[in-house]
């Protein structure tokens, strides 16, 4: 029953909260609908940590909505053990180097007092939701190897059930609550885009591909 | 409060708290819906067929559990309806017959296959029918050649299985795979085919895998008889073998993820001398 609530019950309302949400805030505070940066604030700790973190959150990212989306392509990618131990240990990696950057956005909002005027509550739970995140992902990864397979035949036909609206979790209900855990994670994260600078990851400007060029012109010769 | 200001606070969480109700009815509808119908003895040996026949026989003979003929007479029916619902729960309890069942069957311990009460009752009504049944065809399939090379390649990933079940590394580790070995969500695999009584048996549990992570995986995608005997023959290679240390195989792994991190640390830091260094002092150039 508890696995219904957390599992089916739960997705379905983070993501109705985000969908609903989101729109709302684009109607009615549209101006808060960026990430709100403090980059003016400070440049040198941010453009460590965030650089560092954007690429290797989004590389994770993106490895797992592919293996969701092709678990056929991804399967065949990991056939071997060689293949698939690199792809393990390069996500393993990439998962260390995304929570450093987590633990430097939390001592960069701690000790820097500019930054830390600026930083709200949201911003508080936000991190914390994404730590936590990232650390049950390095421990899922670490302490029940191998993730990258078994992920393709446990989370995904669970995730996919949600998606055709016929939700299943006899694939997902017997494994550890450490994982369990993670899954829940993914969907708390889900629920917090609307209500926290997460947001700007709908602004990516993809109509930069399609507006007309824009020729920069500086008034002096640059050196 | 105004009625109109009552309304404007409404707007916003009311749209939200409906959707969530009209969501929870849907979730009741959902669970009533899903709720298994009454069964018979008939059922009761589908269920077995199903989740028993790959450890039990009637009549057949002891595979990796005991053979069931005329269980019903010789254990008392509510300490059978209790185990068949939860043999786990009774084995950490220290059941004596429990116990003494483990300690027969080489410590495999009897699987929670989450039967529900109409799919226990249907169990046993079948269970009450002494009469012996033919041993599954599982156990026949044992008759085809394994190829241990060809098993290693289905263990591994490096070949597929038929029906598109998952590759055994990703949960089971085994001795002699090169570390960090196999998966760690499962058991290791060294040193099975002694456990589930030879090859027979053993071949007769890959032919249903009635374990209850495994079941929803396995169940429309069956391993063929082929692949079942290469399988096992490939486990038969590590029967003797002494299981890989788990801790080391993790802590391997685990020191390959910080190798990992260094080199990206190491990108991190060209890039960064890189570009945006350059890029600063110009703007600040410019700003002054």
């Amino acid at each position: 029953m508890a696995d219904n609530v957390l599992f089916i019950a739960f997705p379905y309302a983070a993501v109705l909260v985000a969908v609903v949400m989101s729109v709302y805030r684009y109607i009615d505070h549209r101006f808060t609908y960026s990430s709100l940066s403090s980059q003016l604030l400070e440049r040198e700790q941010l453009s460590w940590s965030s650089v560092a973190w954007h690429y290797s959150i989004l590389a994770i990212l993106l490895a797992h909505v592919l293996a969701a989306l092709f678990p056929g392509f991804w399967g065949a990618l990991l056939g071997g053990q060689f293949r698939l131990y690199l792809m393990e240990i390069t996500g393993m990696g990439l998962a260390l180097v995304a929570i450093l950057s987590v633990l430097a956005f939390i001592w960069r909002r701690l000790t820097n007092p500019r930054v830390r005027a600026v930083t709200t509550r949201g911003d508080w739970v936000l991190l914390a939701a994404l730590l936590a995140q990232v650390v049950l992902g390095f421990l899922t990864a670490l302490l029940y190897r191998w993730g990258a397979v078994w992920y393709l035949h446990t989370a995904v036909p669970w995730l996919e059930s949600l998606v055709r609206l016929n939700p299943q979790i006899d694939a997902i209900a017997p494994l550890p609550w450490l994982i369990k855990l993670h899954f829940l994670g993914g969907f708390v994260i889900v629920a917090l885009i609307p209500f926290t600078r997460l947001v700007h990851a709908f602004t990516f400007p993809l109509s930069y591909v399609w507006r007309p060029y824009r020729v920069v012109v500086w008034n002096r010769r640059a050196h | 409060m105004h009625l109109h200001a009552l309304f404007r606070y409404l707007n916003r969480w009311a749209v939200l708290a409906l959707l969530g109700g009209a969501f929870l009815l849907l979730q009741a509808a959902w669970l009533v819906h899903a709720a298994p119908p009454r069964q018979s003895a008939e059922e009761g040996k589908a269920i077995f067929e199903r989740l028993c026949a790959s450890c039990h026989t009637i009549g057949g003979g002891d595979l990796a559990g005991p053979d069931l003929l005329g269980v019903a007479e010789k254990r008392d029916p509510e300490w059978l309806e209790h185990w068949l619902a939860e043999p786990d729960v009774m084995l950490a309890q220290g059941d004596p017959i429990a116990t003494e069942l483990l300690r027969q069957y080489n410590n495999i311990p009897m699987p929670n296959q989450n039967l529900t009460l109409s799919e226990i009752d249907a169990l046993l009504a079948y269970l009450g029918v002494t009469q012996p049944s033919l041993p599954s065809p599982q156990v026949q399939a044992a008759a085809v050649v394994g190829n241990a090379q060809a098993g290693k390649d289905l263990f591994t990933g490096a070949a597929r299985f038929a029906n598109g079940g998952t590759a055994c590394i990703a949960c089971h580790d085994m001795a002699g795979l090169a570390a960090p070995g196999g998966g760690s969500l499962g058991l290791d695999l060294t040193g099975v085919v002694t456990r589930y009584g030879g090859e027979a048996g053993l071949s007769a549990v890959l032919g249903t895998i009635p374990f209850p992570t495994m079941l929803p995986i396995y169940t429309t995608r069956p391993l063929t008889p082929q692949e079942q005997a290469d399988l096992v023959a490939f486990l038969q290679t590590a029967d003797a073998a002494a299981p890989p240390n788990r801790t080391g195989r993790t802590l391997v792994q685990g020191i390959l993820a910080f190798a990992a991190l260094d080199v990206f640390l190491i990108l991190l830091f060209l890039w960064h001398r890189r570009l945006p260094q350059d890029r600063r002092r110009a703007l600040s150039r410019r700003a002054a």
